[in-house]
């Protein structure tokens, strides 16, 4: 499954894919516009910067989906098919649990609080987006990049639910 | 010629009756090989030489150790101008006296050091430049006469220069400073002098007990000062806009989720 | 402003935003590497210092919505076509400072003539007809060393000529001066069309020495990172005598630039400054300069040509005529308007002459002492184009040396700044943060890209003028003629006037 990887050496923190996500994800589109835009939208790439290093990190797409575990109202699920996590707005009652167990802080609140809004927000890879990610296509340097790595891991599996198998009996070796 | 022996496998080598012969261990590598020079060896002597050890039974003339790089040469006798210009590494022993302009940008890293040894006088501008090795003069056969000429250690921001003796401090230029030696620094010397004793027979107690000189660069920028900062540096964004940068120096920015 | 000395009043750009259009991404902030872009938390919005911005376009360039723009400051002196903002505001850096002013790149004053420019060249129509470089082949490879040496001189026979698939070379930026990146892309691309590019005088660095055969090694007055193993790795060894930008004085790399590994590479104290002595203290007089080509030939056992640089000076012809037979195979003349990373204005900017001119003079002298056929030619200093590149040709060289233009290819705008070591397009720094900047893949592409197009240029301009060959435009003053320059400046170049004919 391809995902979108920070090539660190090459990030020079110009937050451009910042701003890339949050015009795709606009309702208008307006790259003028977007960032006044209401409902407010998010950034969901961020660049973590720490002295001469920096990259920009979005949502991993877990094998073992902790953010799919912990919701409570399956409104974080996985497809099936494509192997992507996502977020179903409907159903989503933002209680930020998801947040809470993402081990990379990908995930964040999209609150608005005149337009009543309050869900979780995490990259989606840009679906139906033609030149895939827009902020793989932002970047102007080539840190990040829209690639498959699976081939790298150990061994190659269908990525279902949340990967973590409830364990119904004492003992507490996990099963697969 | 020596170039083949030496390919050829020789290991040792003797040139006989060389009279001024340019050139001589030129570039060549490899360990465990002597030459030995008997007469006068010629300029650029162990130029960029990277190993071989070099007895020289006679004079020797101008740029011994001309960027070289390691290996060792013995003059047992007087040597010319431009002795060790850029050298890298490796170490010279010359007996008797020097010329001008000895010891230019010598440089050093980590556990490359070149070294060198003058048994007796030098001209003017010692240790010009340097930036690293140490420098060693003896002025053994000095007598009254200074050992050293004028514009000591010009330039000089790295490596030490040690003169048996006193040093003028008008001769010295305003970027070394000079002080007596301490342990550190006869612990260095020590192996150097006896080192340059053994090699021409002399003896040494009394030359280590003698009183050194150290010369050593009073700053890593001598010419710091000589040249206007950046044009941007003149403002001083932090007496202006002190919140606008963080601890580290990199500059304070909002993050995207704090829109 | 408060605090600040006055002569920060008299600064060159501002940075216009327009505050509609910013979204406060805080791109701006971080790309600017010499702190003009700020947040203003108290404000919460983005603002500039002005008198820290030098003209480098950065931000701007990677503004998402085109907000800023770099203008000249509108605020500006009386006009005056003697004393020049430049002259006022050089005076009051010395009085502040009582020091020299430094700065970078090339010598950048309209008020010296531009020979380029003045010089055109000649078309087939109709009584000779042009070559369609679409459809036929045509050949930009040259050769140079010395061609006219003797089957019995067995030492000279062994060194080669250097095969050049187009004539244009990378000229020396030493490793400390530019970033590390940026030569990685030299090399690749050097490789990938045939030619060379230099160390410069900063030495090789370990990961570069698989581009040996490409590379051009420079030994300078500073002797920085030469050793034999050094010596050996190049297709050429070049003694650098001078560059085009500071004749008669060493190089100079500021303390800010030499970081950890730049240290290791040269072998000096980390933060020192790099100053290679004005000249080498070996080489007092032309006999001497002999003696290290000598030596260095002796090092690589003959097997490669040693070429000397000389910056370009009143005295050239003679000059190289003694280079020639004090046996260099290659000499490179370097003209007034070359790039440097660290100059004193004064030197830059009065110094030297302009390559037309040397290479013309160096050409003629050479044939006319018959030994034109014993050394390679190349000019440098300045070349902006393939059109420039052809004219130098034209006027005598065999191939020319590209720096400043290579730099461009990668970002620079030439803001002059290069001695600060804050290149915010990440050319001329080592520093962490800001090397970063220059992707090696990305800038490999771009001056690969710039040589393609340049070699499709000569060819359009060799084909029109009905010429397959670019040897065959070497020297060929007959097809260049000269607009708007004075009797003696033609005499110089060896040009007629244009509306003569042949």
């Amino acid at each position: 499954m391809k995902r979108v990887y920070p090539v660190e050496e090459y990030c020079v923190a110009c937050h451009l894919c910042e701003v890339a996500c949050i015009v795709e994800h606009s309702k208008s589109k307006n790259l003028f516009y977007a960032f006044s835009e209401k409902p407010k939208v998010n950034s969901k790439i961020e660049v973590e910067m720490e002295g001469p290093i920096s990259f920009s990190a979005s949502c991993r797409i877990c094998e073992h989906a902790e953010c799919v575990e912990a919701c409570p109202v399956a409104a974080m699920w996985r497809d099936d098919e494509t192997g992507l996590v996502k977020v179903e707005d409907d159903r989503c009652i933002g209680c930020w649990m998801c947040i809470m167990a993402c081990p990379q802080g990908s995930i964040t609140p999209r609150q608005d609080h005149d337009e009543g809004l309050r869900i979780a927000d995490k990259c989606d890879l840009c679906p139906g987006r033609e030149n895939g990610p827009a902020c793989v296509e932002a970047c102007p340097n080539n840190a990040l990049v829209y690639e498959d790595r699976d081939e790298f891991a150990k061994d190659r599996r269908t990525l279902k639910g949340s990967m973590h198998i409830f364990i119904e009996s004492d003992d507490t070796a996990i099963q697969e | 010629m020596i170039f083949d022996s030496i390919n050829g496998g020789e290991k040792r080598i003797e040139v006989k009756n060389a009279l001024g012969h340019r050139y001589i261990g030129d570039g060549l590598c490899g360990d465990g090989i002597r030459i030995d020079i008997y007469g006068t060896a010629g300029n650029d002597l162990a130029a960029f030489m990277n190993g071989p050890t070099i007895y020289v039974h006679g004079n020797a003339q101008d740029g011994i150790g001309n960027t070289m790089n390691s290996g060792k040469v013995y003059v047992d006798g007087d040597a010319g101008d431009v002795l060790f210009y850029g050298m890298r590494g490796g170490e010279v022993y010359i007996r008797g006296n020097a010329g001008y302009r000895v010891g230019i940008h010598m440089k050093e890293y980590m556990n490359f050091i070149p070294k060198a040894v003058i048994g007796g006088c030098a001209g003017d501008f010692f240790g010009e430049y340097m930036a690293g090795g140490y420098l060693v003069i003896l002025g053994l056969n000095a007598g009254k006469v200074p050992i050293l000429g004028k514009n000591i250690a010009t330039g000089i921001h790295g490596g030490r220069i040690y003169v048996r003796g006193s040093v003028d401090a008008d001769r010295i230029d305003r970027a070394a400073k000079s002080s007596d030696i301490d342990e550190e620094d006869l612990k260095l010397l020590k192996p150097l002098v006896m080192e340059f004793c053994r090699a021409f027979g002399l003896e040494c107690t009394k030359i280590l007990d003698d009183r050194f000189t150290k010369l050593i660069p009073a700053s890593k920028r001598p010419y710091g000062k000589h040249y206007t900062p950046g044009w941007h540096t003149i403002t001083d964004r932090k007496a202006v806009v002190p919140g606008s940068f963080e601890e580290n120096g990199y500059p304070a920015v909002r993050n995207i989720r704090e829109r | 402003m408060l605090y600040q000395p006055f002569v920060t009043n008299y600064y060159d750009f501002k940075v216009v935003r327009d505050q509609d259009r910013c979204i406060k991404c805080q791109g701006c902030v971080t790309q600017c590497s010499y702190d003009a872009n700020f947040w203003d938390n108290d404000r919460q919005m983005i603002d500039s210092i002005h008198s820290k911005c030098i003209g480098c376009h950065r931000c701007e360039a990677y503004c998402p919505t085109d907000a800023i723009s770099i203008q000249r400051n509108p605020s500006q002196f009386r006009e005056n076509g003697y004393w020049s903002k430049e002259d006022i505001k050089n005076i009051y850096l010395n009085a502040e400072t009582g020091a020299i002013v430094v700065t970078g790149m090339g010598n950048d004053l309209q008020s010296q003539p531009v020979y380029f420019d003045r010089i055109l060249f000649d078309a087939c129509q109709v009584t000779n007809p042009s070559i369609d470089p679409l459809r036929e082949p045509m050949e930009l490879t040259t050769y140079i060393g010395n061609r006219g040496r003797k089957l019995s001189d067995t030492k000279a026979k062994k060194t080669g000529l250097i095969r050049l698939d187009v004539p244009v070379m990378f000229g020396p930026m030493s490793y400390g001066s530019i970033n590390l990146s940026v030569q990685k892309a030299l090399a690749a691309s050097a490789r990938e069309h045939g030619t060379l590019w230099s160390t410069g005088e900063g030495g090789l660095h370990s990961d570069l020495y698989e581009y040996g055969p490409n590379t051009i090694v420079q030994v300078a007055s500073g002797r920085f990172g030469v050793h034999e193993e050094y010596l050996k790795a190049g297709a050429m060894i070049e003694i650098k005598i001078g560059q085009g930008a500071k004749p008669g004085i060493g190089g100079h790399l500021p303390g800010e630039k030499v970081v950890d590994d730049v240290s290791r590479t040269r072998m000096i104290p980390v933060g020192s400054d790099a100053i290679s002595p004005a000249p080498h203290h070996d080489i007092y007089s032309i006999e001497d300069l002999r003696q290290l080509i000598y030596a260095l030939k002796e090092a690589i056992r003959y097997e490669k040509p040693v070429g000397v640089k000389v910056s370009a000076v009143h005295n050239i012809a003679a000059i190289a005529s003694g280079i020639a037979r004090a046996g260099a195979d290659i000499i490179v003349v370097d003209g007034y308007r070359g790039g440097t990373g660290a100059t004193p204005l004064i030197v830059r900017d009065h110094t030297g002459i302009p390559i037309e001119l040397a290479i013309a003079v160096v050409d003629e002298r050479l044939r006319q002492e018959g030994i034109r056929e014993n050394v390679g030619l190349v000019a440098a200093g300045g070349i902006r184009s393939a059109a420039d590149t052809l004219k130098a040709i034209g006027l005598g060289a065999d191939a020319v040396y590209i720096s400043t233009a290579a730099l461009i290819a990668v970002g620079c705008t030439l803001c002059q700044q290069c001695h600060t070591g804050r290149c915010a397009w990440g050319i001329t720094t080592n520093d962490s943060y800001l090397s970063k900047r220059q992707n090696p893949e990305i800038a490999a592409e771009l001056i690969s890209n710039l040589l393609g197009a340049w070699e499709i240029e000569m060819k359009e301009v060799l084909g029109s003028m009905g010429i397959n060959a670019i040897e065959s435009l070497r020297g060929n003053r007959e097809r260049l003629r000269a607009v708007g320059m004075t009797e003696s400046e033609m005499q110089v170049l060896g040009l007629k006037q244009a509306g003569l004919g042949m």
